[in-house]
Parts: C-alpha cells; structure tokens; sequence
C-alpha cells in the first residue's frame, strides 16, 4: 500500500476510535425509562448483597471484573444512605450468568432502580452520574417534580 | 500494607490495588507501538510489523501472567510519571486491566499465528483492533475487557469459583 493511503488508515482509525470513546462516555450513566418488569428478591437468591428498600431500590449488576463497580457500589451506597426508604443491592453476575440474560445486562456496572414491588421503574448502563441518580431517586419517590431528561451535569450543590 | 519487592499497594481488603492512570499510560505506549506495527503492515513491511507485534504480545503475556501491577510499563509510571503528578483520587483493583492484558494476548496472538500460517494480513488487522481497545482504555478509561468479561460470563464461558 501507498504510505500515504497507509497513513491515511491510521488516521481514519484514530477518528473511529475517538467517535466510539465519546459516543461511550455520552451514553453511559444515563438513566432510561425501566421495562416495569417485576423482580422478586427471592429469585436473585444469595447472588443478592443487602435488601430491597422500603421504597426504592438501586439495585447493582457487576462481576468480577469491572473496573468501575467499586466506584459504582461506593456512589449509590452513598445516595441510599442519605434517604431512610432507598437502599442498595449488588448482584454479581458471574455467580448469575443466568440473570445477565434474563435482565439483558450487556455492561457492567449496570443499575435498576426498583419500586417497592420490584418493578424496574429505571434502568442505568455504564457508571451511573451521582446528580442524575440523585433526581431520578428523589423524582420516584415524589420529593421533587420528576425531570427526566434535564440533567444538569455540571451542578455540584 | 506495601509489597515492597514490586512496589505494588495492597487495599485493606488485602486484593492488589493499582492507581488506574498507570495502565491508562501503559496502554497509550502499546496504542502508539499498534499504530507502528498497522503502518508497517499497511506499507507491506510484513517482517518488522511481525516482530514488534511479538514485542507487544510479549508484553501482553507479561501483564496477564505476572499481573499489571508487575508490568514493566507499570514500573516505568510508577518511577518517572507518578512523582510529577497528584496522589491518586481512587485505587482500582488489579483484576480488571489484568484481564484486559490477556485479552490483548489473544488478539495479538492470533493475529501472528495467522499471519506465521500464511496469513500476513492477519497481522494488521489484528494491531487495528488491539489498537482501538488500547486507545479507548488510555484516553476514555473504557475498559473493553470488563465488556468482554461479561459476554464470557453470559456465554457461560467463564464461571466463578465460588458458585
């Protein structure tokens, strides 16, 4: 090949490569709207970590290999903890690979928030944005107006 | 505490814990060194392509095997990168950028075997893809071997111990 055309390559797989790097970063931890599916803790068995909220429930997705489930873990552990009604579960999937085909979990860490009955009212793939767990949680709990789709990412109260 | 014969730092939990820019630097040298290896594949230097994608994989055998913690980049963060800059935010375990060395393995590796079978565009195909997993890991922090973990685990490739 003509070292140009060679050159001409790597450059095209450079711009590729950075569409894909921030096409990830703008899709992850965003939250969609859940399937309303519901989900009894019996049936995530001893895969499950913690109990079901009173009210809410983030409950985690992750394995063993996940570089940013403990960060993951350490966020929604932090935001369960300021609210009485919300508490946080972890399941890892390598123990419940059948659990990853069942919810169609095809990233870790991937987070549902679930309403008291377990129906999965929300859904979070990638790491999820503290403010935006934060609105969602306080939205489905009725503390404030729901905004789903008006994120302010960089508001740091 | 400390592993002081390879400077590694462990976590309370006692698992081996890196500062996650050290792989993300490791990563940006074997990106640029892929980028090398897929223009001299491009341009029909079939040989050198081939004999530093060995060094790569080599590389890669070394992160997988011994783990990232001991990787010679690793050593090379650890003494000429990380005294110029801030004290890490966060620690990341090991496990994940370990993983991800040996899936690097694997695609070099069959890119060389291909390519040793009669195959030499096995070589730069295989450098392009190893390419956009190294590069999105250095400038994104993307970890595409906890992806490819997952499908594993989904495919019931991989199961754990503990079950």
């Amino acid at each position: 090949m003509d070292p140009l055309l060679a050159l001409g390559v790597l450059a095209a797989l450079v711009v590729v490569a950075t569409a894909l790097g921030l096409m990830s970063t703008r899709s992850a931890g965003r939250a969609r709207r859940g399937s309303g599916e519901r989900i009894d803790p019996d049936e995530l068995g001893d895969a499950l970590d913690g109990t079901f909220g009173s009210m809410l429930t983030l409950l985690q997705f992750s394995s063993d290999i996940c570089s940013r489930c403990p960060g993951t873990r350490r966020l929604l552990r932090a935001v369960a903890a300021e609210r009485d009604d919300v508490s946080h579960a972890e399941v890892d999937l390598t123990r419940r690979p059948d659990l990853a085909a069942r919810f169609h979990v095809m990233q870790t860490p991937t987070t549902f928030i679930l309403d008291r009955g377990g129906a999965v009212l929300a859904r979070i793939g990638g790491s999820p944005r503290r403010a935006e767990v934060a609105a969602q949680v306080d939205a489905l709990t009725s503390r404030r107006p729901a905004h789903t789709h008006e994120i302010r990412r960089e508001e740091h109260p | 505490m400390t592993d002081t014969t390879s400077g590694r730092d462990s976590s309370d939990t006692g698992r081996q814990v890196v500062d996650p820019r050290g792989p993300r630097f490791g990563a940006g040298i074997t990106a640029l060194l892929l980028l090398v290896v897929l223009y001299l594949g491009l341009v029909g230097a079939v040989l050198p392509s081939a004999v530093i994608l060995t060094a790569i994989a080599g590389l890669f055998a070394w992160g997988a095997f011994a783990g990232i913690g001991r990787h010679p980049y690793g050593v090379l963060f650890r003494r000429f990168v990380r005294p110029r800059i801030a004290p890490p935010r966060e620690w990341e375990n090991e496990a994940p950028p370990t993983f991800a060395q040996g899936v690097g393995l694997v695609v070099t590796g069959a890119g060389l075997l291909l390519g040793a079978v009669g195959l030499p565009s096995a070589i730069p195909v295989a450098a392009g893809l190893a390419f956009v997993a190294a590069f999105l890991n250095s400038v994104f922090g993307y970890c595409l071997g906890c992806q490819i973990y997952l499908l594993l685990v989904r495919a019931r490739l991989i199961r754990s111990s503990a079950a």
